[in-house]
């Protein structure tokens, strides 16, 4: 069951990102709009609110080789 | 009689500094080669012949005065066409850029210029580096791989692995988001590197997608590949997301007397959908090392946690790819090709939460990982490419799932690399039947590189798929007259290493 429909992407498209799509795109976005949707909502029980993005950063020292 | 545009960097750069051999000559031999071969293989959207033996010439003199040499000093390189250069203008593979010069020159070619590298031309890519077979309708001739013209060269740093791998430059600078390094290296026989989330930097490199995006090189040995990472590498204030750490010296450590780092096959994920050719030729690999001695046990990955990575690394890219893109979108989309104007349409749809809690993601996913895949081992063996290579014909003008599946099969290895921000090495393991070449990736640890390059020089060391040529390069070198017909070409016979 889609989640986003040919009316939202059309909507959304007008009033914020206005780049040109046919109807026959709009309906196809919703495709891979709901796939990158479901796989932020698969992933989202392990989100900690406290997290910063930047901290990959820290991540990246922390697991690197040590010299 | 060397031909010098077929010998490694490393002996080139040796031979130019003791003066056995000039610049110039060596400059000849690529320029020579490219006026055989370079219309069959399309590699150069710029070829600077002039500009080039201006610079070897000057280099010729620079050693004949005995001045400071480099390690690259006089030895022709040529990069993807997204560098900036001052003065010059980067494509990019497009419509929309090539008409302002750039005001600096990108650190990465600083550094090579600095090292005393020459720089050939501009190469090849795929448009604004969106898309993985290395497609681009916007250049006139398909570039190709040299081991089967009627084949892709994989992209987007499709002209960076092309060059190295017919022979026309010694070495190239490409950039990875998902694979565009390790994918077009895979494909043509040679070494790419992916190195780790901000050791290269990447001011003055037209941007993809910030939180992804890293410049990487592309040569025809472990070894050669080292000396160039080892050029490039090390902090820099002008870019954000620049480590500060010294560069790996790489090309040192290969001589290190310390036992090799230990490794381990990777299982879990990498396996799923594997072609059975890529399969065996992993497993030979993987016996060649375990017959000299290398343990190489299998390590089990959480392939759940790899998946939800593949599935999270289009959100990032594409809600990047299109902030970038916006305006030319909304003022030229006339001007970007069908495929990538395609590419970029999800982006900018994405919500900003979404967005922002992926990111928030990656941390925890690269903890994950290591403290699983490197418990017991420091370097993972996978497969690169999960599939033999496919043919320009199936990978242009077509849609639907098949088509989808394939694109997918060429970067799903690869694009995970980049979501955690490992290091990782597209190594060249041998042919499937279909004489395009097939490699393996190792992964390492944040800033493994070095022990990355160990594994693969060792490997080189064992076996001699690197030191096979197209046989467009043979049939060049012997002076034959080259058919653009498209047939088989294969490998012919090795060269001296």
């Amino acid at each position: 069951m889609s989640q986003v429909t040919p009316e939202t992407v059309a909507a959304w498209n007008a009033a914020h990102a206005r780049i040109g799509l046919t109807p026959t795109r709009e309906a196809e976005l919703t495709i891979e709009l709901d796939q990158l949707a479901a796989a932020i909502a698969r992933a989202r029980p392990s989100l900690l609110f406290d997290t910063d993005p930047h901290d990959f950063r820290v991540a990246l020292l922390e697991t690197a080789v040590k010299p | 009689m060397t031909d010098w545009s077929r010998a490694t960097l490393v002996d080139t750069a040796a031979a130019i500094a003791s003066g056995r051999v000039r610049s110039r000559e060596v400059a000849e031999a690529c320029l020579d080669r490219a006026a055989r071969i370079g219309g069959q293989v399309n590699c150069f959207v710029e070829l600077d012949a002039a500009g080039l033996r201006a610079a070897a010439d000057d280099a010729d003199r620079a050693v004949a005065a005995g001045a400071p040499l480099g390690p690259l000093h006089g030895v022709p390189l040529a990069h993807k066409d997204m560098y900036d250069r001052k003065g010059r203008s980067s494509g990019c593979g497009s419509k929309l850029r090539g008409a302002v010069p750039a005001t600096t020159t990108a650190t990465a070619l600083a550094k090579l210029d600095a090292a005393g590298a020459l720089e050939m031309g501009r190469l090849t890519m795929v448009e604004f580096a969106m898309g993985p077979h290395g497609w681009n309708p916007n250049y006139s001739a398909p570039c190709s791989n040299p081991w089967n013209t009627a084949h892709i060269p994989c992209g987007s740093s499709s002209g960076s692995g092309v060059a190295v791998a017919a022979r026309l430059v010694h070495g190239s600078l490409g950039s990875d988001t998902g694979g565009s390094v390790r994918c077009p290296a895979a494909v043509t026989g040679v070494v790419g590197v992916l190195p780790t989330y901000g050791r290269v930097s990447r001011y003055g490199a037209m941007p993809m997608s910030f939180s992804l995006d890293c410049v990487g090189p592309l040569a025809r040995t472990a070894r050669e590949a080292a000396r160039l990472l080892d050029v490039i590498s090390g902090p820099d204030p002008r870019d954000a997301s620049s480590l500060d750490v010294p560069p790996p010296r790489a090309e040192a450590a290969l001589g290190s007397a310390a036992p090799l780092p230990r490794l381990g096959l990777a299982r879990g994920y990498f396996e799923e959908g594997l072609h059975p050719e890529v399969a065996a030729a992993l497993a030979e690999a993987v016996a060649v090392l375990e017959r000299a001695g290398h343990a190489v046990p299998e390590v089990a990955l959480d392939a759940a946690l790899l998946h939800q990575v593949a599935d999270l690394h289009p959100l990032v890219m594409k809600a990047e790819g299109a902030a970038n893109h916006m305006a030319d979108m909304r003022m030229r989309q006339e001007d970007y090709s069908f495929e990538v104007s395609q590419r970029l349409h999800a982006g900018f749809f994405i919500p900003a939460p979404d967005y922002i809690q992926a990111l928030k993601l990656r941390g925890a996913h690269l903890r994950a990982f290591a403290a699983r895949a490197f418990a017991t081992v420091d370097v993972l063996v996978a497969p690169c490419v999960a599939i033999p290579v496919p043919t320009i014909a199936e990978t242009t003008g077509h849609r639907g799932k098949a088509y989808l599946d394939m694109v997918v099969a060429l970067t799903r290895n690869t694009k995970v690399l980049n979501w955690l921000g490992l290091p990782g090495i597209s190594v060249p393991i041998g042919f499937t039947a279909n004489g395009l070449p097939v490699a393996m990736q190792l992964i390492g640890r944040p800033l493994a590189e070095a022990e990355l390059l160990r594994i693969a020089d060792r490997y080189q060391q064992l076996t001699g798929w690197h030191m096979l040529e197209p046989a467009l390069v043979m049939r060049s070198a012997r002076g034959e007259s080259i058919q653009a017909d498209g047939t088989t070409m294969g490998a012919e016979r090795r060269i001296d290493r």
